[in-house]
């Protein structure tokens, strides 16, 4: 059965999903929910997801949404599929999900508030507000400190292979770095330059920005 | 070997605590206390390199994020207890839908209140009145849409109690008990019956005997 992804092939979110929907070689199809005319936000989407937020996926009779576990619903249903992205025993399994966690509370929100005010703004015609996107920015360079010395120990977040912990990671530092200007957060550590350069390199990633026409 | 959790006074590291009860898990708890900075001491960096908690330890298996905790405890002790994520691949993945939407939509505004109402004053800060009543109208909004759903199932992930029903334990308790702010579950029918289920559970009960809330008004 063809998974449908609804949201935006280009926000990130979705493009968790996507990614790995992509790594586990399941097929899906994107049916386009229009933010900028507010589509999200409308009666018909918000029986699909009642927080008028993207992605929402729709797989027979399975409806779910929220990024985050809509990959691990995945990552397990197609376990022997392709890459293991969820760790080889239990106890690496929990700490894919404490670095999901760690990414989900301590990293994305100062991401999503960077992004927001130095280039979703200005998009839009208006000011964002540089001393906030300043502030986000002081905080990101001790969390990427954390993530330094981290991975200056472990070739990937949970251990010695790719899974969710690093996928999750890739949609937003393709902002930061792509969209924000934000590109020596990564490239002046060492070990988390290597990581995301090994990481974006992944075909799966690639045939999702190819999908993405950036 | 006796988990070690860190923190037990804190409603995140209580999480923790209640699905260690569910799943029969014999546990001990270490002590860390917020307000004298603990959290930041380099000897707990070494275990939380973000600084909060909880933590356990489990012989020489370290883990941090609560959710991610319980989640464990919860696959690893599958065969006791209460189970806790469902059935079938399926169940588990609305079991994983509800617990983000805890994490992402419930959370954030009621942890700014209980940063406002509870700890303000034991900081030395003053109460942001306007940050306040947006919290309350984003929580109001999300328990809206709880209401809604707990008109069609019986608990979050479906017709079975699960980590995403328990996940919201602490800090709803917080609320009802030391935020004035009852009338925001008791006033919505589903949600009410809902509170009045999880938190008589006898794990929870368990919890709040052991261990008080740090922060009073």
């Amino acid at each position: 059965m063809v998974v449908k992804v609804h949201g935006s092939v280009r926000a990130a979110c979705p493009q968790r999903v996507l990614a790995c929907l992509l790594e586990k070689d399941v097929e899906f199809e994107i049916f386009h929910v229009d933010l900028d005319a507010g589509e999200h936000k409308r009666p018909e989407f918000l029986l699909r997801q009642p927080f008028g937020q993207i992605p929402a996926v729709e797989d027979g009779d399975l409806k779910l949404f929220e990024s985050r576990a809509i990959i691990r619903y995945y990552a397990a249903k197609y376990v022997d599929r392709g890459p293991n992205l969820l760790g080889n025993s239990l106890e690496e399994r929990a700490v894919v999900d404490q670095w999901l966690e760690v990414e989900a509370h301590n990293f994305n929100d100062l991401v999503k508030t960077l992004v927001f005010q130095i280039v979703i703004l200005p998009r839009m015609g208006e000011h964002g507000d540089l001393a906030l996107a300043q502030k986000c920015e002081q905080q990101l360079e001790k969390v990427f400190d954390i993530y330094e010395q981290h991975l200056s120990k472990s070739s990937y977040l949970a251990g010695d292979s790719f899974t969710l912990a690093d996928l999750s990671h890739l949609p937003a530092i393709r902002y930061l770095v792509n969209d924000a200007g934000m590109g020596h957060l990564v490239s002046e550590r060492k070990h988390v330059n290597a990581w995301w350069e090994d990481i974006s390199n992944r075909s799966a990633w690639k045939k999702l920005m190819e999908l993405s026409k950036y | 070997m006796v988990v070690k959790v860190y923190g037990p006074a804190y409603a995140s590291p209580k999480r923790v605590l209640v699905c260690l009860i569910e799943k029969e898990v014999e546990f001990e708890t270490v002590p860390v206390d917020l307000l004298k900075g603990e959290h930041k001491d380099p000897e707990y960096l070494k275990l939380q390199p973000f600084g909060t908690v909880p933590v356990t330890q489990d012989g020489d298996y370290t883990l941090y994020e609560s959710r991610a905790i319980m989640r464990y405890y919860a696959e690893k002790y599958k065969s006791q207890g209460t189970d806790l994520l469902g059935k079938t691949v399926e169940e588990r993945g609305l079991v994983e839908n509800w617990l983000e939407v805890e994490a992402q939509s419930y959370n954030p505004p009621m942890f700014t209140l209980t940063v406002q109402i509870m700890l303000s004053s034991k900081l030395g800060l003053p109460r942001d009145e306007n940050l306040i009543k947006e919290s309350e109208e984003k929580l109001g909004k999300v328990l809206d849409i709880y209401e809604e759903r707990l008109s069609k199932s019986k608990y979050l992930a479906g017709n079975f109690f699960s980590l995403a029903d328990l996940s919201h334990l602490p800090f709803t308790q917080y609320l009802v008990d030391h935020m004035g702010k009852e009338y925001m579950i008791k006033s919505r029918k589903h949600v009410s019956a809902w509170w009045d289920d999880i938190s008589s559970r006898p794990s929870w009960q368990k919890v709040l005997q052991l261990y008080a809330a740090p922060f009073k008004n």
